[in-house]
């Protein structure tokens, strides 16, 4: 075995072996240092700063979104499927990355030829040099989006927005209302839009996902996701039909007469069900910002009480029988005035009467067979019927901006003459929807039904919610309610409202002329009126109550010339609709 | 004695190798599922989310299709397209019961 000799060498001093080595352990010393330094920057980036490079880390690598809930749409009732009144439609949004555009001329030139913009306007975005998101036109049609598909160039782009459209143009449009702005954000303006805006909005999710390098979502990780909640639908109690013709008859109607507006309200009496709400002029509510007056956006309906005039009275009749202080052929003598309390109160025109019954006083509209009901009744419990019939408070139909009416006027109960007034309309203000409801009482028996305009809700689940009918309470009884079908159709046959029977069938109604009060001061508008009407049929089982209102009508001087042929016109139209046979015969023409 | 310790030391040496080729034979094939698993599953994710986008754009189709049908039966654009048409609307509509056959021809 061989010997293994030192290493060292004979010649070599420990001084110089030591020397030789310093090389070694200095680069061993840069090299730990430079360990060390690289493990305290691994200390500090993964442990110091964990939280804030694991934000960068996840801001990077996830995306999230936010989904937004599906707006709920409203439909009219229709023959097969309901008719969609309210939608949420895609539109395309065009907009150029002036930052990707090569041919800036080009651009110009195609987009300002297909979109219909002008040039100079696409330039001045086209200066925006570093943008990547200029837009030229929102809402383009559908050949638009084709034919900007069509260019070649780099930097136009197109994406998707949803609006909320209404398919039926004007059709219902106070009933449906719009959508808007309100302040920077979109919600229902006016209308069923903004009395169900919680309900159609719906409420929105999120969804945070791991995006590749090019940040696309990458399918096969896992999702975090709360799905939104997309908003309910409604089915209003209206069809598309009935809304149709009723608009247009009311439309003809103020042509005719020339009045500045007409409102009529369809109501099944036994079920509340609003059949029809017209109000004309109408606005489309896809083009409500060119509308210049925004009171066009109110629903007459329910938002602008008035004072009736002689439609009351059928109410003061009925609060007389029921209050067993009449029958309807109790007597009286009319004077042609009654003085009370320094005020002298007249029946139109002057006329005087004398000998008259209840059911000629409804007849002949005769003011002072309405206070002499008053009188019997006693002002308490005239004002506590009053209110029964509903009168004073808000009905709670489904729609916004709903006013009770006014009857101040009856708070003093020693004011005769504020009574007085009252029992044959004048001096209180109602709602068209609070004198249909009050009709309604007289045609179904006697009961106060609460008007509903939602048929039904359909939940964002499938799932349907039905909305029930509501009585409110009985306010007359049955007995009453039948003499006062027969009292109202002896008006139709015999008194101001004969241009309201429709041939065939038994119509019960009451006109009414009243005055239109002054704003900002005492007394009444000459030269001004509201002519009215409210009836309904057939009387022996009532299945319409229609009221017909129209403002200032001209060349007329009561509403047994204007509203009450516009009633004739809208209950024929309901009655051979709904397919009711005739009861009356009907002399055949020649 | 040395060379049978020598022996055996090399005979568990050889165990140990083909042992070892075994375990990394194993984890190259498994390897290679996993691979192949990862890559049909995305593969497969991203058919599911084109299957997604088309449902997504059909619902969308339908959608229009429906707001299209709506706007054609809207009334006031019937009554619209029938003034240009010259067309009128009946001024008096009778309803005639038909209590007897009526003849076809």
């Amino acid at each position: 075995m061989k010997k293994i000799r030192s290493l060292k060498g004979k010649n070599q001093k420990p001084f110089e072996t030591a020397g030789n080595h310093w090389r070694i352990h200095a680069l061993v010393f840069f090299v730990v240092a430079g360990a060390c330094v690289i493990l305290i920057r691994l200390y500090v980036l993964q442990v110091v700063a964990f939280q804030k490079y694991g934000d960068i880390a996840e801001n990077q690598h996830m995306l999230s979104e936010e989904i937004s809930p599906d707006r709920g749409e409203i439909y009219l009732k229709d023959t097969s499927n309901p008719y969609p009144l309210a939608v949420n439609r895609q539109l395309f949004l065009a907009y150029v990355a002036p930052k990707e555009v090569g041919d800036a001329d080009a651009v110009i030139r195609d987009l300002s030829d297909i979109l219909q913009v002008d040039r100079g306007m696409i330039a001045e975005k086209m200066n925006h040099k570093e943008s990547m998101f200029e837009v030229i036109k929102k809402k383009l049609s559908d050949e638009e989006v084709e034919r900007v598909k069509g260019l070649t160039h780099k930097g136009i782009h197109l994406i998707p927005e949803t609006y909320r459209y209404y398919p039926g143009g004007e059709l219902a449009s106070q009933v449906v209302g719009f959508m808007g702005f309100d302040k920077d954000k979109v919600v229902g303006r006016y209308g069923m839009e903004a009395y169900w805006e919680s309900e159609l909005r719906g409420s929105f999710g999120s969804v945070v996902q791991e995006k590749d390098a090019g940040g696309r979502w990458i399918p096969i990780v896992d999702r975090d996701v709360t799905p939104a909640e997309n908003g309910d639908s409604l089915v209003l109690t209206m069809s598309r039909e009935v809304q149709y013709e009723v608009e247009k008859r009311l439309k003809d109607a103020v042509s005719e007469f020339q009045a500045e507006s007409g409102t009529v309200v369809v109501m099944d009496p036994n079920t509340g069900r609003i059949l029809s709400m017209a109000s004309y002029p109408q606005f489309n509510p896809n083009e409500y910002s060119k509308v210049e007056d925004i009171g066009l956006f109110m629903n007459p309906a329910v938002s602008q009480p008035y004072e009736s005039g002689s439609v009351m009275k059928a109410i003061t009749e009925a609060i007389g029988l029921e209050d067993g202080k009449i029958l309807p052929d109790s007597t009286y003598v009319d004077t042609g005035s009654v003085t009370e309390g320094g005020f002298t109160i007249h029946n139109s025109e002057d006329k005087v009467y004398g000998l008259q019954t209840m059911t000629n006083a409804l007849e002949e509209s005769i003011n002072t067979g309405m206070i002499h009901i008053e009188k019997l009744v006693g002002n308490k419990k005239f004002l506590d019927y009053f209110k029964r019939f509903g009168f004073g408070e808000k009905t709670g139909i489904e729609l916004p901006a709903e006013l009770g009416g006014n009857i101040r006027n009856l708070s003093d109960l020693r004011n005769n003459v504020q009574f007085y007034t009252a029992s044959f309309g004048q001096g209180v203000t109602v709602t068209p929807i609070q004198l249909v409801s009050a009709y309604s009482v007289l045609a179904n028996g006697g009961k106060l039904m609460k008007p509903r305009i939602v048929e039904k809700i359909i939940h964002a689940d499938g799932s349907e919610e039905e909305v029930l009918p509501q009585e409110v309470r009985r306010v007359v009884s049955e007995d009453t309610a039948k003499k006062m079908g027969v009292m109202l159709r002896s008006v139709v046959t015999n008194g101001h409202g004969k241009k309201a029977d429709v041939p065939g069938y038994v119509v019960g109604g009451k006109t009414g002329t009243a005055q239109v009060a002054k704003t900002g001061s005492l007394g009444y508008e000459e030269g001004m009126n509201i002519g009215s009407f409210v009836g309904y049929a057939p009387i022996n089982d009532p299945k319409f109550v229609v009221l017909v209102k129209m403002v200032n009508p001209k060349g007329v001087q009561w509403a047994e010339s204007s509203a009450a042929p516009t009633f004739q016109k809208v209950m024929k139209f309901l009655l051979e609709n709904a397919k009711i046979q005739p009861t009356e015969s009907v002399e055949a023409k020649h | 004695m040395f060379m049978s310790n020598q022996k055996n030391i090399q005979s568990v040496a050889a165990f140990y190798n083909k042992l070892s080729v075994g375990i990394a034979g194993v984890v190259v094939i498994m390897g290679m599922c996993y691979l192949y698993t990862t890559n049909r599953v995305a593969v497969q994710g991203y058919s599911i989310r084109e299957a997604e986008q088309e449902i997504a754009s059909l619902k969308q189709d339908n959608k229009q299709l429906r707001i299209q049908e709506a706007e054609l039966k809207s009334l006031y654009r019937i009554e619209e397209a029938g003034k240009r048409l010259n067309m009128f609307e009946p001024t008096e509509v009778s309803y005639i019961e038909d209590t007897h056959p009526i003849a076809l021809r």
